[in-house]
């Protein structure tokens, strides 16, 4: 399907966000959710590169456009930065599985890097379901924390974390929710794998009944459950060890279930 | 008898126009000549949300062994140039659960079922052929003699004519009801030798080519990208070997040719055509599109109509003869 680009802005040389419109893509769209992109823009037909990309839908506005961040880290993101408002991105979507909505709870939403995009329609869905919202954001520095006004409403309070300090505290995000004075019901995150298993381990030593929900990575070859590219290992109850496609069964995952160490 | 010779699967509503992309191989009628490719469509019911299935020329259902499979560890994917390595390792869930539960529900689509299966042995192919062949629903078997992935699997018996042979004339054996394709390797020396063994074994049709095996490395690890060392390689990379395996089949055998090989358009499969293929395969496109498979078979019928041809027989092989 098609999606037109209303608005491209570079952040810095690390960071980029697009609106994008596309009544489909909104309509079945949800905290938590992904689409893919094509690495085809309009009616581009090149083959290199060849597999659609995943973006995390960071917030949807009047049922009609949608909002995405994009890190730059490849070819396809690189891509990205030169698109044009008119063109048209070719998307697959939305896909996977969204963040389970918590109702009247003091909640944690623990974003690195990229991270962020999905925890902004979250926070702001959370909200309105009457939670109390901290954002802990980390990343490596300064330029990795996108400037508030995308943030938008998604928070009642901000904690900021870098790695090299130039921003708010300094050193890994984690510090900060273990830091907290708070008493969360409910954790949610989003990052660097690293992070994600950083942030399951932090949160069940600060107490085992927090929920807590991850929004997983895989390297996609499809995003609709046909390549089994995407894997992860999980543990069910009974101790067996399940793989699970992130693009299907995920990206949303019950953190205590996530075997990290089995993930390369 | 088969469904298809009940139904009218022509894909126009008005039945006085003709359908010029109708094809009939091995006596199944396809309403267009695109099937999706085994091991890049699932079991179909994936992309049911992205496309009406009806509208296929078939499905080639991921392959199916006699008990299920868990496949490879992960990394099993990889991207290279205009193409896609995998080493999945044939995970399925196995024949028992695909009749159960997948079958019941592609059924229902008015669309030709090609079912894609393996064995770990001889015994495991036969048993598996045996199933399939008198299981309701499935409209064809194509046998897979070529996985590159599983080190005890399905690469054996393509590693030499006389393997190939044998285990096609086994299989044959016990396969009763339903057409028998062959899908054969691209990684052998001499192509025409195995095309020469498959026809003669009694195979109703082959289908070529499977993936090209392949490597990639990750210079800063200093080892292979994918947890199996090596894949097989998809996608438009591998189009002009696939093109020429095709050309190559045309003047080899008689039984009709269902080639597939990196086709991402509808002029893709226009050159498999005119290199010989009765009917395309479309594999990797499925991921980077899930409504690849109808987007390409209208571009093809723009194709047709544009060259004023009437009939795929009106351009097939048309490029080499
Ligand atoms: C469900 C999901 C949601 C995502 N949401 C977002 C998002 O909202 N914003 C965002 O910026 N990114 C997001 N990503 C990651 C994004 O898909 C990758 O950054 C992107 O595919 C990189 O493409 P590229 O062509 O620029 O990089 P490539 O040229 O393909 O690769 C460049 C480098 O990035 C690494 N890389 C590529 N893909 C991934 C990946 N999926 N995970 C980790 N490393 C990778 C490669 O190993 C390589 O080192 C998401 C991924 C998933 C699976
Ligand atoms: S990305 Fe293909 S199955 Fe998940």
């Amino acid at each position: 399907m098609k999606a037109k680009v209303i608005k491209n802005i570079q952040i810095n040389d690390k960071y980029g966000y697009m609106v994008i419109e596309s009544k489909e893509l909104c309509a079945s769209s949800e905290a938590g959710k992904f689409f893919m992109v094509s690495p085809r823009l309009n009616n581009e037909t090149n083959s290199d590169p060849l597999i659609n990309r995943a973006f995390a839908i960071a917030d949807i506005f009047d049922d009609d456009t949608i909002l995405f961040i994009y890190q730059i880290v490849g070819r396809v993101t690189s891509m990205l930065t030169t698109v044009q408002e008119g063109d048209y991105l070719n998307v697959v979507g939305a896909l996977g599985k969204r963040f389970t909505i918590c109702e009247s709870k003091n909640v944690a939403l623990v974003a690195g890097g990229a991270g962020i995009a999905p925890m902004i329609i979250l926070g702001k869905k959370l909200r309105s379901n009457g939670n109390k919202v901290t954002l802990f954001y980390g990343g490596a520095s300064k330029k990795d924390i996108i400037p508030t006004e995308i943030l938008s409403t998604s928070y009642d309070n901000l904690e900021i974390a870098t790695f090299d300090g130039s921003l708010g505290l300094k050193g890994l995000v984690t510090k900060l929710l273990l830091a907290s004075s708070e008493k969360f019901d409910n954790v949610y995150t989003c990052g660097p794998t690293g992070m994600l298993s950083a942030v399951v381990k932090a949160v069940s030593s600060i107490d085992e009944n927090i929920d807590i929900e991850v929004s997983m990575e895989a390297k996609m070859g499809c995003g609709v459950g046909a390549c089994l590219g995407c894997l992860i290992p999980t543990i069910d109850k009974d101790g067996t060890v399940v793989n699970r496609r992130c693009c299907v069964e995920g990206p949303i995952f019950d953190g205590k279930t996530i075997s990290f160490e089995r993930l390369v | 008898m088969n469904k298809n010779n009940d139904h009218n699967k022509n894909n126009n509503s008005d039945n006085n126009v003709k359908n010029i992309l109708e094809k009939v191989i091995c006596g199944i009628k396809f309403k267009n000549p695109i099937i999706t490719a085994s091991g890049t469509f699932g079991y179909g019911l994936e992309f049911i949300r992205f496309m009406d299935l009806n509208l296929l020329g078939g499905i080639a259902i991921k392959g199916i062994s006699l008990e299920p499979v868990e496949g490879n560890p992960m990394p099993r994917i990889v991207e290279t140039s205009s193409g896609l390595l995998n080493a999945i390792g044939l995970q399925n869930v196995g024949v028992k659960a695909f009749v159960a539960e997948k079958l019941p529900i592609l059924k229902s689509f008015d669309t030709n079922i090609i079912v894609n299966f393996w064995g770990k042995s001889i015994d495991e192919y036969l048993k598996v052929a045996e199933i399939l062949d008198n299981t309701d629903g499935v409209d064809m078997l194509e046998m897979n003699i070529s996985c590159p992935n599983i080190k005890d699997g399905g690469i054996s018996f393509s590693s030499s004519p006389i393997a190939t042979s044998e285990i096609v004339n086994k299989v044959r054996k016990v396969i009763r009801n339903k057409p028998l394709i062959v899908k054969l390797s691209p990684n052998v020396t001499d192509i025409k030798e195995y095309l020469k063994v498959v026809e003669q074994e009694g195979a109703d049709s082959v289908s070529l080519i499977n993936t090209l095996i392949g490597m990639a490395i990750d210079i800063h690890k200093f080892k292979p990208v994918l947890a199996n060392k090596t894949g097989g390689l998809s996608g438009p990379a591998i189009k002009p070997v696939a093109l020429r395996m095709v050309y190559e089949a045309f003047s080899t055998v008689k039984i009709p040719i269902i080639g597939m090989g990196g086709i991402m358009t509808g002029n893709d499969a226009a050159e498999f055509i005119l290199a010989g293929a009765d009917i395309v395969q479309v594999g990797t496109a499925n991921f980077t599109d899930p409504s690849a498979a109808i987007n390409i078979s209208n571009e093809l019928r723009d194709y047709m109509i544009s060259k004023s041809f009437n009939s795929i027989d009106d351009f097939r092989g048309k490029a080499v003869i």
